[in-house]
């Protein structure tokens, strides 16, 4: 009788329908448990009567709180988190590699280099944003054009590998040259860090609902490949322009994340695993996965680094990093048992 | 009308011709087996009948129409393949990449259509055919080598190309699972389906080919019928090897190595 019950229910579970719906609901309350406390925690804790005077009178107190200052790293949060770990996923697909992570292509890296060169070169706000942009893009764009294209995991990963050391031999160099009192924001940013983020444009917020429906477009021959391009090919996935796409999907997020954010670690690399092994397996319900939960677990960080120590605020990726460290290992642990 | 024919196909690997001009007509429920050496071009072979690789000269024609010229999915309708090795890098449910299969046949490219009904019988009748059952909700990695070569056939079953390639099938196969796993490709082969198969096993090749193919691995291949070429002459030609044959009680001949270990002197 158990064991009847015990079959009924894994053979639910291994349907495939019932679980994953429930998961992602999960993680969509997830979202808005991070979101509301992101808004509502800091050095001056929103009480109800505040929160309702904040959307009577948005100019108050309360509601330049809210609206200036919570909300647009709120939102920066969430769509560096989203997009970091849907990236993630779509490269540990497209490299078929458990290891890869959004900037395995050497992105945080240009992305630094960049910012670098328009802050060196005496420029401010927007451009600096813009050269982080261009340098992640450009980096990426290198790599696939050193490896003649997305089609082979282990050339795009060493071409990634060393160009990575490339633009961090530029940035050891550069941060020798600079004057100390931009070294501070400057290694902030190399870590991660939201508190000098002025919110994404409307732009960045579109790409949350952008990845999603591009996700859906390459979610089922995504799961195809990530078996192997023979497999896939066979299948009848046409294998290259899924690459290409997979490549250019990734590298918009990585690029807006690492404006926003810096080099933001480990989000990217672990919400994909996690989801994997919570059940998420196929994409179409991994990549929407990715999007929450990679939002969620950012801006949670970020109101842990910013209240925990208050009044400092650490980096959002040095706490991530601390998160995210014994949560990879025991990944790690899990795999090797099974 | 033929499903796949080959015209002076060459195969190149590391600019060492294997196969020059190999002209092949695969029809409707023929089972054709492709024997040589390792080394010879036998997976070679049936990955460029995929399209996996270009040839080194000449064309592939499936279903009267240029290989290349095919859409994906409309290609892997009608030619699929059983490879080899299958790598399993994340976790997947022996559930999920049996239902793979169905791709072609979705409604939609996207795959949000439910899978059509007759590609959900099939991957019940898999599942059954193989002996899946007990392992549905298995991690694909955690599979002994055997298992997964029967979830790698399940899912091809599902996918059910017109043409079968099966790139050595009965490899890691314990004796049991053997017979299981060819018998229902062999049937539908019976229902218009047509089926290559790269083998090194001699008496299966016996049992059930209706053309045989032998690749020498230097550019030279015969193709014919299995009266031509399954003789003792011309097996040990292509093997270079010393062969013998006796026959089992039921009457069927099986090849054998007289000499293989070499330790004991007959």
């Amino acid at each position: 009788m158990i064991g009847t019950m015990r079959a009924m229910a894994q053979r639910r579970d291994l349907a495939g329908r019932r679980r994953p719906v429930g998961l992602l609901a999960a993680l969509a309350g997830l979202w808005l448990v991070a979101g509301a406390l992101a808004l509502g925690l800091g050095s001056h804790d929103l009480g109800l009567a505040e929160w309702r005077e904040a959307f009577a009178r948005p100019d108050s107190l309360p509601g330049r709180i809210l609206f200036d200052l919570r909300l647009p790293r709120a939102l920066a949060g969430a769509v560096t988190g989203g997009g970091l770990a849907f990236a993630g996923a779509l490269l540990q697909v497209l490299l078929r590699n458990p290891l890869a992570d959004p900037y395995i292509l050497g992105s945080s890296g240009g992305a630094a280099l960049g910012r670098l060169a328009a802050l060196g070169l005496g420029l401010g706000g927007p451009a600096v944003a813009l050269g982080g942009l261009a340098g992640a893009l450009g980096s990426i764009l290198l790599v696939l054009l050193l490896a003649r294209g997305p089609g082979d995991p282990l050339r795009l990963l060493l071409t990634g590998v060393v160009l990575s050391a490339g633009w961090g031999a530029g940035i050891a160099f550069l941060l020798a040259m600079a004057p100390d009192a931009s070294v501070r924001s400057l290694l902030f940013w190399l870590m991660g860090d939201l508190s000098l983020t002025e919110g994404p444009s409307p732009g960045a917020l579109a790409l949350l609902p952008g990845c999603l429906m591009a996700g859906a477009l390459v979610a089922r021959p995504a799961d195809l490949l990530l078996r192997g391009p023979h497999l896939a090919h066979a299948l009848g996935v046409a294998v290259r322009p899924l690459a290409w796409s997979l490549v250019a999907l990734a590298a918009l997020p990585i690029a807006v994340a690492v404006s926003l954010a810096g080099s933001l670690g480990f989000v990217g690399l672990i919400t994909p695993h996690l989801l994997r092994l919570a059940g998420l397996r196929e994409h179409r319900w991994l990549l929407p996965g990715c999007l929450l939960a990679g939002g969620a677990l950012v801006m949670l960080a970020d109101t842990a680094a910013r209240t925990l120590f208050a009044p400092r605020e650490l980096p959002v990726g040095a706490f991530m990093a601390l998160l995210g460290v014994p949560l990879m290992l025991w990944l790690l642990r899990r795999r090797d048992r099974s | 009308m033929t499903l796949l024919t080959t015209e002076a196909l060459t195969l190149e690997v590391d600019g060492r011709r294997l196969v020059e001009g190999l002209a092949l007509a695969i029809r409707p429920g023929e089972r054709w087996c492709v024997l040589g050496n390792n080394g010879t071009g036998k997976t070679r072979l049936l990955e460029t009948l995929l399209g996996l690789h270009p040839p080194a000269a000449g064309a592939v024609h499936l279903d009267g129409r240029a290989l290349s010229a095919w859409p994906a999915r409309a290609r892997a309708r009608r030619i699929g393949l059983l490879a080899q090795h299958e790598e399993d890098p994340f976790p997947l449910t022996v559930e999920e990449a049996v239902r793979q299969g169905g791709h072609p046949w979705r409604r939609d490219a996207l795959g949000l259509a439910p899978l059509p009904d007759a590609v959900a019988e099939r991957i019940e009748a898999a599942v059954a055919a193989l002996e899946l059952a007990p392992l549905r909700g298995r991690n694909v990695q955690t599979l002994s080598g055997g298992e997964r070569r029967r979830v790698a056939a399940a899912t091809l079953l599902v996918q059910a190309p017109r043409l079968f390639l099966l790139d050595e099938p009965t490899n890691h196969l314990d004796l049991r699972h053997r017979p299981g796993l060819l018998r229902p490709f062999l049937e539908a082969t019976g229902r218009g389906h047509a089926l290559v198969l790269v083998t090194h096993a001699l008496e299966l090749v016996e049992q059930v080919a209706t053309h045989v193919l032998f690749l020498y691995g230097d550019g030279r291949w015969r193709a014919g019928v299995p009266e031509q070429l399954l003789t003792r002459t011309a097996l040990e030609a292509l093997y270079g090897v010393r062969l013998e044959a006796c026959r089992t009680p039921q009457g069927r001949r099986l090849w054998y190595v007289p000499d293989e270990v070499g330790l004991r002197p007959e």
